[in-house]
């Protein structure tokens, strides 16, 4: 057995107590958003992982399960600023991004700020916006900066863009391209809540209430956005040891001639999955992570990054069947 | 029922002539029969078919509705049918009109689990409509009905219903070459392709078309045999024939005061002719006027010259009386016999020295039924994941390999604390653990036979480890040490954060403690 080293030299250990006050933040950002949105807690904590790793979240799910009561509440609870954009067909990336404008007294050109300049953004069904909108979008997603008329503008820090899909409704939808869908660090499925979790959501909102709608009145603010760009700093520092990111590479690369899989995920995912498990480790309490952090983060991190082959698609399989048989598969590393 | 005004020559018969006599009656009475049938039956398909526009999604149930409520449709013909037999001739509207009132009896049973279990209805039908029985009077009746002709009137119903059924797929089939592509070779093609979805409407109006075609054809011929089957049941039970007879002998009432002291005479004379000419021989034939056979005349020999003229009126009544088909004590037979049956029969005999195959039969016989055993083993073998689980017991899972590490007990040291502790003090920290947690793994595995997956994490086998302690497999000591080594082992292994010295050497003492003992008895 030999000793194991660790991937990234960068990595340095992380104080206990930094690190108990890194999770105990955590802990008490996932207790209050759990105070607005109930149930879904699998959910919670893979769209607060993709915050702490810094990427985006794509959403799926059928309307009115929460998707921007949970993005509310999760900007709540830092102090950010949360914009919602529904997209239409006829929107455009000026309407998104902003746009300059002459100002007549002036006589000079201002910049006025599109809803893009926030820290949290919803980007409401996504894929019924055109394509130019689209990857405009996931433009800034990439690069985190805007320019008009030729002026670079970067984005506040943090940013996080969390983009729903309605899988209902296919007519007049822009379906987002394959290529373009690694943007998205997890996609997340939202499924409808359990039978306690929606009795307790019906005593919630028609307790002494006016209206039918949730909100995140009860969230308190814990933490400032700079703290949260802290706490993405201290999740880069994790520590991954070889054995584990050699088991990450194995699970993307075995997507590649998994039977079922036409097209496996690129190296963006094996990057995706250890980002993606260090954050699950400190939500864990951890500042190192194990191969059940890969594995727990398989499927919203690499679900997305793969297509299925219309034979498995037939047999009523669909991406989460076959990765779970994977992750079945191939052995997590061991001494 | 007024016997003597009946229109058929009733007499008990076989079955298959009860039959022909249906169809024989369908000849005279068919087309009043067949519109009484169709009055009800077509608006029942039109109605059926409106539904089919309405409800698309259920366009499939609609030929399974008509078929439900056809028995109450029969009743219709039927009751023109026990009409005309006794000469009161019914049209198809008469029909019509009284049918609500017809439906009175039987039909809770004919609408519910009857229906899928009785292709002789038909047979029952009269029961109700006819004699108006109800409760348990038509059930002993149906009972005695059904002793002898509900056999045949049930295999005529299966037959009824597979001429349906054929006739059925005849015209689906003659749809089918109009309207299937160019080149199709299956005509059931187009009504079977299930892709087609926008035809689906059009495919199950069609079906029901020809079903209710085939039904329109068939039904009133299975209403009429039925009828029939029931008639001649009931001759033969009741003595129809002989009744009659003694309707016909029984003078006019104009004339009743000289013959009434004949009849009285007569009738003894009658009952021991019926006696000795069991109508139980009939055969399938028809009255012939043969010649007597010569053993009869023999037997009569010559009659002495009458007394007087009333014997003389006697004899002749008598005479009258046996010419009947019935009383005649012969019958003809007429039957078709091959001409050359005399030559087959000799060549049969020429080749009885053919080859004795008796033993290649037998052998035949048990390959056969070996290969039939052999297929049913094979077949329970292939498809065993599908028994239930009482039926094959659940074999005793044993993992030999978790996420690649060999956990076989023959696979660790004999003293596994030693080699431990061993590894530790040579600085190999990494691979103490990792055989302190690898035989862990083992001992859950092989001795309290924990069940775990070949591919599971860490945390896997915690809640693989768990699961047992709820289930009282493992003591809650286990459980907490094999939490214990688990997170020894992970923040050594991936966070390079190592126990103390002393840590290791207490948790080896509790290691020993719980595992070594249940080794030792094994091993023991």
């Amino acid at each position: 057995m030999n000793e194991q080293t660790e991937v990234a030299s960068t990595a340095v250990t992380i104080p206990a107590e930094k690190l108990q006050q890194a999770v105990d933040i955590v802990r008490r950002m996932r207790e209050e958003i759990r105070r607005a949105l109930i149930g879904q807690q699998a959910v919670v904590d893979q769209v607060l992982a993709t915050l702490l790793a810094g990427g985006h979240v794509l959403i799926e799910g059928v309307p009115g399960l929460g998707k921007t009561l949970l993005v509310k509440a999760l900007a709540k609870t830092f102090a950010g600023e949360f914009t919602r954009i529904q997209f239409t067909p006829d929107l455009m990336p000026a309407d998104v991004m902003g746009h300059s404008i002459f100002d007549m007294r002036n006589q000079t050109f201002t910049v006025r700020k599109g809803p893009v300049f926030t820290h949290l953004l919803l980007a409401d069904e996504i894929n019924r916006a055109p394509a130019k909108t689209q990857s405009s979008l996931l433009e800034v997603m990439q690069e985190r900066q805007v320019t008009i008329e030729g002026e670079t503008h970067s984005l506040s820090a943090p940013f996080m863009v969390l983009a729903t899909q309605n899988p209902l409704e296919n007519e007049g939808t822009y379906p987002l391209p394959e290529a373009q869908l690694d943007r998205f660090l997890v996609k997340v499925r939202i499924d409808y809540p359990s039978e306690a979790e929606e009795l307790a959501m019906l005593a919630l909102v028609t307790g002494n209430r006016i209206g039918d709608g949730l909100d995140v009145q009860p969230v308190a603010s814990l933490i400032k956005p700079e703290t949260v760009v802290a706490l993405q700093q201290l999740v880069a520092r994790i520590r991954v040891d070889e054995a584990v990111a050699n088991y990450a590479v194995r699970l993307v690369r075995a997507t590649r001639d998994w039977p079922g899989i036409a097209i496996g995920a690129g190296p963006r995912g094996t990057i995706a999955l250890v980002r993606v498990a260090r954050a699950m480790a400190l939500m864990a309490g951890r500042d190192f992570i194990t191969p059940d952090d890969i594995k727990s983060a398989c499927l919203p991190v690499l679900r997305h990054r793969i297509a299925i082959s219309p034979e498995s698609e037939l047999d009523g399989l669909n991406t989460d069947h076959l990765l779970q048989a994977l992750i079945e598969h191939i052995a997590a590393p061991r001494a | 029922m007024r016997l003597d005004q009946l229109q058929l020559e009733l007499r008990p018969r076989p079955n298959a002539q009860a039959l022909d006599l249906g169809m024989a009656l369908l000849r005279v009475d068919g087309v009043q029969v067949y519109l009484a049938f169709l009055a009800l039956w077509l608006p029942l398909l039109l109605l059926a078919a409106a539904a089919i526009f309405v409800f698309p999604d259920y366009g499939g149930f609609a030929p399974l509705v008509v078929w439900w409520l056809r028995p109450l449709l029969e009743r219709a013909p039927l009751y023109v049918l026990s009409r005309n037999v006794f000469g009161e001739k019914i049209s198809w509207r008469q029909a019509v009109r009284a049918w609500p009132s017809l439906l009175r009896g039987g039909w809770f049973r004919l609408l519910t689990w009857w229906r899928f279990f009785l292709p002789n209805r038909g047979l029952y039908q009269p029961i109700w409509l006819l004699e108006g029985l109800r409760g348990k009077a038509a059930a002993d009746r149906r009972r005695i009905i059904g002793r002898d002709g509900g056999q045949a009137a049930y295999w005529f119903g299966l037959a009824c219903a597979h001429f349906e059924l054929i006739l059925q797929l005849g015209f689906i089939a003659f749809i089918g070459f109009f309207l299937s592509e160019e080149h199709a070779i299956n005509p059931f093609a187009f009504f079977w392709d299930i892709d087609n979805n926008a035809n689906t409407l059009w495919n199950n109006l069609s079906l029901l078309i020809c079903y209710g075609v085939a039904v329109a054809i068939i039904a009133p011929m299975y209403t009429a045999c039925c009828f029939t089957l029931y008639l001649n049941r009931r001759a033969t039970l009741e003595a129809w024939d002989v009744e009659l007879m003694l309707r016909q002998l029984t003078p006019p009432p104009s004339s009743a005061t000289p013959s009434s002291a004949i009849v009285a005479g007569l009738l003894p004379l009658f009952l021991l002719g019926m006696l000795l000419h069991s109508p139980a021989s009939h055969g399938n034939e028809s009255a012939l006027a043969c010649e007597k056979p010569d053993y009869l005349v023999a037997q009569q020999g010559q009659r002495s010259e009458a007394h007087n003229e009333t014997q003389q009126q006697l004899r002749e009544q008598l005479d009258a009386v046996y010419q009947h088909e019935d009383l005649l004590g012969y019958r003809c037979v007429q039957t078709w016999v091959l001409k050359n049956q005399e030559k087959k029969k000799k060549k049969s005999k020429e080749k009885i020295d053919a080859p004795d195959l008796s033993a290649l039969a037998a052998f035949l016989k048990v390959l056969l039924i070996a290969l039939g055993i052999g297929l049913l083993a094979w077949l329970l073998y292939r498809y065993r994941e599908y028994m239930p689980r009482w039926f094959i017991p659940e074999r005793r899972f044993v993992a030999t390999e978790v996420s690649g590490m060999d956990i076989r007990p023959e696979s660790l040291p004999d003293d596994i604390c030693a080699e431990v502790n061993r590894l530790w003090a040579a600085g190999q920290q990494r691979a103490a653990l990792a055989l302190l947690y690898r035989a862990t793994i083992s001992r859950l595995v092989n001795e309290y036979h924990v069940r775990i997956g070949r591919g599971a994490t860490e945390q896997d086998c915690v809640r693989y480890a768990e699961r047992a302690a709820t289930q009282q497999q493992i003591s809650a000591d286990c459980l907490r040490l094999c939490k214990e080594v688990t997170t020894h082992w992970l923040n050594g292994a991936y966070g390079q954060r190592w126990l103390h010295s002393e840590t290791l050497v207490a948790l080896l003492h509790r290691w020993q403690q719980q595992f070594e003992p249940a080794s030792a008895e094994l091993g023991s």
